[in-house]
Parts: structure tokens; C-alpha cells; sequence
């Protein structure tokens, strides 16, 4: 997947697995924490409904992306860089 | 590791630290077993106030190791033996943020309780204003007070009034199902207890933790089950075990049923209810459903679902045709608390024993019949609840056949646990002998093979064919001399025995890791992927070997711990019904299975285990393995 500048997200496909607030815990503060994520999810386990957000500090390492499986992260293409 | 261990009677806790433990029983599972046979008396009946519930993450769980997130709960079962049970979700991450690998549960509170757990340590809080809610209520309220990110385990009536295979609810939908561990927690006065720590989950070698969580991931999204395990989850198998006719129809009467797949097929299920699909933490499989029943009686019910043992148990089992009603019995398993399958077999029990005319409807108050919902949806009321008939009900098939004298042969229970989802007398493999060795009892969840696949119905005791793809098989983490005994050369079929004594460890290994057995998990990954990836975290240097002995030390621990319980190899047997009549499908009928023939595969699987013919494990079994040391 090409690099872009900004990240796109699409809440509606989002599973809830947490691999984007694992993976950018690990990659930012070298500990699995979703504290220290600074992409949070907020989980409505009751409907299973799942929001993502971006929250300040956020490096663009991609971290997140590389670890969704289920497009719900993705590059925005218009700003797609190579 | 490092184990919370919580004493009921006194509201208080301790940590016990043992690293020592970590690399020979490594999480989940394994380290459950150490602890059940290490401290819990076999003397004692599993609803004494000694009785103790062990919690344990898989040791890969709350990582970015996908789909490696579950959790296991073990306990002296109400069945009388081992009881112990699985369960997925966020609890695995819930538990290690808490910075802790394990939970140890002891003692009787005085009163009910519930247990708020964080990184700092435990609160004893009261729960007398929620003792007698149901879970999804439980949780509600937990969550309002404890915060909405709270893990909660949770029992429900069910669990209260010591149903014996009450189930202990993860969050609203995922469940402890089997052999009855809501009941040891009711025993206790313990309602739930809240997950809330802010811990943090460290790694020793972070470059190779990385490279080997994406080798893993790589495997896992490569394989052939990937596409379809998303798209219809456990549902995938629903027309195929129609058509092979291995339903459980009517309490293992009927191994077809007409209009199956349209009313109870995986693309039936997709068109109508399917709206989209979510995961556990950490996996990128995506096999659970989020469904909404769209017209009818139950029209706008959204809940979690279908999965296929949902749709075996309460479709086939007791013949309910309508998707929205199978939906509303699983939500009443789950906000009651008791195990869908075990709760579907007994009904199906009684229905049998009811047109037999060894139950009467005035012993009842109505007529329980197969395929009627109402009369079915009434039972399970009664039993989550014990009232009426649910009191006799809630004992189980196991306890409930003593008192219907001439019920043995339909009483479809192994070592105490209800036989759910598949019948025997379809193909004798990997998977049906699993049934009657497996520790816990009647159940399918505990040895696997790594390449099932139901396309050849050809019965043969010793072999199940082979079928996977030339590229699955060079995925398949199998190390080179276990796959000399278990295939011929060049692979065309699977040695049953060699392969059920693998598949048996294998699933210790998945367990004690916290992995899933979804097939694009379970087809690819092996002891080797496994012990790179505990090597990775843990800091050690364990090769697919050493992992494969412990596992075996494992089982053998569980196998020991059910004789110190009473049970002798006679146990070890189908109920009379699957060696003595025909099963109807709609290919036409099946024989029986073959005594002996069952009986061989049975003894060599003995033999290869190092037992002797009565399922004693030998001298030379226990000191090679060391447990002769921990005894």
C-alpha cells in the first residue's frame, strides 16, 4: 500500500480487534497499552459498534494501517505521495 | 508469572510470582492444570467452598500476535471431573492489563460479591443489589459503575442457583460455556468480577517479536479457509453436515432434515440476518456476526450470531426451523448463563424421554415437543431459573439418567458432558474419537486436526482421508517427524490415533498460547510458530519439541487428576444409541458404529499415550514426563 499524508478512516468497517491501538502502543511506546495509543477505539460492546479516532501526537508511522485487516484504515489517495 | 490469588472468605488478596512456571505450562490452559492438580483436593465435591476457579490468559494475549486473545477458566467441574472452558473477546487483554498472567479464586464469600481487579490489586464490592439480575443487566449496571472499557465476567441466574452447566458470560456474548463453571462461581457468591487496569504488556525482544507476529499474520492470511471463515464464520459447515448427514437431528435420531439449507443455511443465513461481521481482539479473521432479524414475531432483534454449534443445537438438535427463534434461545442462554449446548441436549432428553412416555406431560405442566418453540423456550426459563422440572433438568443428562431407568442408550452425555453439534456415525475420525478421550468429556473443542476437511464419508476406523491443498500443506506447521507418523508417504490419509494424541496437544498449545482454532489458525500455525513467538516475549529459547512434551505432561495432568476423581476407562465409551441403531439421512441410513473397531482405535490412542488398556498411565509414562516428581 502506497504511503499517503493523511490517514482515512471508515468506521463502518471496523471489527473491534484492536490490532491499529495494539500496533501503534507497541510502535510509539514499546508496551501493549491502549492507553498509549494515540489512535483510540471507543467500543460499544452491547451493539458492537466501534469508532476510531486520531487523537494528538499521531507521527504517521502507518503502524495502524499496516495492521488493519479490515480496511477500515486506510491512505487517503488523493494525498497518495511515492 | 505472576497470579492474583483472591480468598473469598477474608476480602483478601497476594501474588504469588513463579517464573519458573512460565516455560513448562506457559498460560491459559497449561498453567490451569498445573494449579488445579497442584492445589485443588480431589476429594471434595465441586460446590465445597475448597473448590478453586483458576483464570488464565493465553501467554501471547493482549499482543499484536493475531488472533491469540483467549482465556481460559478451570475449575473441579459439576460433571465431578475436570471442568474447563474457553473464551475469547477483549478478556485476554483485560486480564494482562492488569499485570497480572493469572487469577486464582478461592474460598466462599458471606455474602454475594463482585471483584474489581486493576494493575493496583482487588475490591471486594458488594453485590447484593445485583444478585438475581440477569447477565445482560449485570453487566449494564457494572459497566455504568466500574467504567464502559471494564472487562466483566459475569454469572447469571443460572449460575446462582447452581444449574450445573451454568455458563460464566464474557461481556454480553461471549461465553465460559462448557462443564459448568457459573455454578463453582455461584457456589462462591461471586457474581463477576470487573477487568480495569492500566498495566502494561512488555516484550523481551521486540525486532523478533515484530518479525514473527507478521510471519504469523502472513500464514494466517494466506490460508485457503481465510476467504469463507469470514464470510459465514462457523456457519460455513451448516450445509455440509446437512448433506453428509452428521446433523445431531432430534436428539441424534436424524442425521438429515429436509429444507435445511432453506431455512438454516449459511446463505440463507447471509441474506437474511448476516449485517456484518466483528472480531475478537487482535484477530484479523473477522469470524463473528453482528445479525438483525428483519421480519416476523421478533422482528428489530439485533444480537451476535448465528454461529453454527447455535444453529446444531437449537435447529437440529431440537429441530427449531426459524433463525429468529434459534436467536432468542441462545439470548436467553446468555442472559440466564447456562451453556447453549448442554442446555439444548438435555432438553432434547426430555422431549426423547417424554414420547418414550417415561415422563409425562402432568410431571411437567405442558407438552414439551421437538421444533416448538414455545414449549422449548418454557424449559429453558425453568432451568435457568430451577423451577418445576428445571430443578431436575439442571442436574444434567449425566445425573438425570439414574433416575429414568431403560433412558441409557438416548442419555447422549461422555464423562458427564452433553455430546453436542456432530453425530458419530458419519465418519469415525480425528474428531469423533476426540469425543470420548478428551479430558473434559463430551465435547469437540479439545483435540483437532490441523486438516479437517468432510468431503469423504467413507468410514474406516484407523484412517480419515486427507484433503487440503498442495499449497495448505506446505503451510502446515506440523515438525517432520510428528507428520512421519500421522501421514503415509506421500500424504493421503491421517492415522487416527497419532493423530488425535498431536491434535491433543496441539490444542494445549493453541490454549496455553491464547490462539483460536478458527482453520486459517489452526492450518498454519504449529509448535514451531509458537515457540518463536513465546521465545520473542518471554526471552527464552524453546524449540516445537520441548513445547510438544510439556503439552503432553499437560494432558496427562488433566487425565490424572480425573482418576484421583473415579473415572476408570469404562468412561470411555459413545451412549449405547450410537452402537446400536441406524442413523437416518438422506443418503439413507448409516450403521452403527463398530464396538470394537471403536474399541481399538481407542487403545492404541492408549498406547501411544503410554497408558496401559485401562487408561492408567504407566511407570516409565509418568517419570519421562516428570510428573511422578509433582505427584
Amino acid at each position: 500500500m502506497k504511503r499517503g499524508k493523511k490517514i482515512r478512516i471508515n468506521n463502518d468497517n471496523c471489527a473491534g480487534c484492536m490490532l491499529c491501538v495494539l500496533s501503534c502502543s507497541f510502535f510509539n511506546a514499546g508496551v501493549f497499552n491502549p492507553e498509549k495509543s494515540i489512535i483510540k477505539i471507543n467500543k460499544n460492546d452491547k451493539t458492537l459498534k466501534f469508532t476510531l479516532k486520531i487523537t494528538v501526537g499521531c507521527k504517521m508511522c502507518g503502524a495502524c494501517v499496516e495492521a488493519c485487516a479490515y480496511n477500515a484504515l486506510g491512505w487517503e489517495d488523493e494525498n497518495t505521495v511515492n | 508469572m505472576r497470579i492474583l490469588l483472591i480468598d473469598l472468605e477474608n476480602k483478601d488478596f497476594s501474588y504469588i510470582e513463579d517464573e519458573a512456571l512460565r516455560p513448562l505450562y506457559f498460560g491459559g490452559i497449561g498453567l490451569n492444570t498445573y494449579l488445579l492438580f497442584k492445589y485443588t483436593d480431589t476429594k471434595i465435591d465441586p460446590m465445597d467452598r475448597e473448590n478453586n476457579i483458576f483464570i488464565s490468559s493465553g501467554a501471547l494475549a493482549g499482543t499484536i500476535i493475531p488472533s491469540a486473545s483467549r482465556s481460559e477458566m478451570t475449575c473441579l467441574s459439576p460433571t465431578g471431573y475436570l471442568g474447563t472452558t474457553n473464551s475469547g473477546g477483549s478478556l485476554g487483554l483485560g486480564i494482562r492489563l492488569c499485570n497480572i498472567d493469572a487469577l486464582w479464586i478461592k474460598g466462599r464469600a458471606k455474602h454475594p460479591l463482585y471483584l474489581k481487579i486493576d494493575e493496583k490489586g482487588v475490591l471486594f464490592r458488594d453485590a447484593t443489589n445485583i444478585w438475581g439480575k440477569d447477565v445482560f443487566e449485570t453487566v449494564d449496571t457494572l459497566k455504568k459503575k466500574e467504567g464502559k472499557d471494564a472487562e466483566v465476567i459475569s454469572i447469571g441466574m443460572a449460575g446462582e442457583k447452581g444449574v450445573r452447566y451454568a455458563s460464566v458470560q464474557n461481556g454480553y456474548y461471549h461465553s465460559f460455556g462448557r462443564t459448568g463453571t457459573g455454578a463453582v462461581m455461584g457456589s462462591k457468591f461471586l457474581k463477576a468480577v470487573c477487568f480495569k487496569g492500566n498495566g502494561e504488556i512488555t516484550v523481551k525482544d521486540k525486532k523478533g517479536f515484530l518479525e514473527i507476529s507478521r510471519a504469523i499474520r502472513e500464514r494466517i492470511m494466506s490460508s485457503d479457509s481465510l476467504g469463507y471463515t469470514r464470510r459465514y464464520g462457523s456457519m460455513v459447515v451448516s450445509d455440509v453436515y446437512n448433506q453428509m448427514g452428521i446433523l445431531p437431528g432430534y436428539n441424534f435420531t436424524k442425521g438429515s432434515i429436509e429444507k435445511w439449507e432453506e431455512t438454516r443455511g449459511r446463505r440463507f443465513f447471509e441474506k437474511n440476518f448476516k449485517e456484518r461481521d466483528f472480531a475478537c481482539v487482535s484477530c484479523p479473521i473477522g469470524c463473528l456476526h453482528w445479525s438483525r432479524v428483519k421480519e416476523g414475531d421478533y422482528a428489530g432483534l439485533e444480537t451476535h450470531g448465528l454461529e453454527v454449534t447455535y444453529v446444531l443445537e437449537f435447529g437440529a438438535k431440537l429441530g427449531i426451523s426459524d433463525i429468529s427463534k434459534i436467536l432468542i434461545c441462545v439470548e436467553l442462554c446468555n442472559r440466564l448463563g447456562m451453556d447453549v449446548i448442554s442446555t439444548a441436549s438435555v432438553i432434547a432428553y426430555l422431549i426423547e424421554l417424554f414420547e418414550k412416555d417415561m415422563v409425562k406431560e402432568s410431571d411437567i405442566g405442558f407438552k414439551p415437543m421437538f421444533s416448538d418453540f414455545e414449549s422449548i423456550s418454557r424449559l429453558i426459563f425453568l432451568i435457568g431459573n430451577k423451577e418445576g422440572i428445571g430443578r431436575i433438568l439442571s442436574e444434567g443428562i449425566g445425573s438425570m439418567k439414574k433416575y429414568f431407568t431403560g433412558s441409557e442408550d438416548f442419555a447422549c452425555e461422555i464423562k458427564g458432558l452433553e455430546i453436542p453439534v456432530r453425530d458419530p456415525r458419519g465418519r469415525f475420525d480425528t474428531w469423533i474419537l476426540g469425543y470420548i478421550i478428551n479430558t473434559r468429556g463430551g465435547d469437540h473443542l479439545k483435540i483437532r486436526t490441523p486438516v479437517d476437511a468432510l468431503l469423504d464419508f467413507k468410514i474406516d476406523y484407523e484412517y480419515e482421508p486427507l484433503f487440503i491443498s498442495e499449497k495448505e500443506m506446505t503451510l502446515l506447521d506440523i515438525p517432520q517427524k510428528v507428520k512421519d507418523k500421522i501421514f503415509d508417504n506421500p500424504p493421503t490419509k491421517i492415522h487416527i490415533p497419532h493423530m488425535a494424541k498431536y491434535g491433543e496437544e496441539l490444542l494445549v498449545l493453541f490454549n496455553a498460547f491464547g490462539f483460536c482454532i478458527r482453520p486459517p489458525v489452526l492450518r498454519t500455525i504449529g509448535p514451531s510458530m509458537l515457540s518463536k513467538a513465546f521465545n520473542a516475549m518471554y526471552g527464552y529459547d524453546l524449540n516445537e519439541d520441548v513445547l510438544l512434551e510439556h503439552a503432553e505432561r499437560i494432558v496427562n495432568m488433566q487425565h490424572i487428576f480425573n482418576l484421583k476423581r473415579g473415572l476408570t476407562a469404562k468412561a470411555y465409551t459413545f451412549p449405547e444409541r450410537f452402537y446400536k441403531e441406524y442413523i437416518e439421512y438422506r443418503g439413507g441410513k448409516r450403521p452403527p458404529l463398530d464396538r470394537m473397531k471403536v474399541k481399538k482405535a481407542l487403545i492404541e490412542y492408549f498406547k501411544l499415550r503410554g497408558w496401559d488398556s485401562k487408561a492408567k498411565p504407566k511407570k516409565e509414562t509418568l517419570h519421562r514426563l516428570g510428573i511422578d516428581k509433582i505427584i
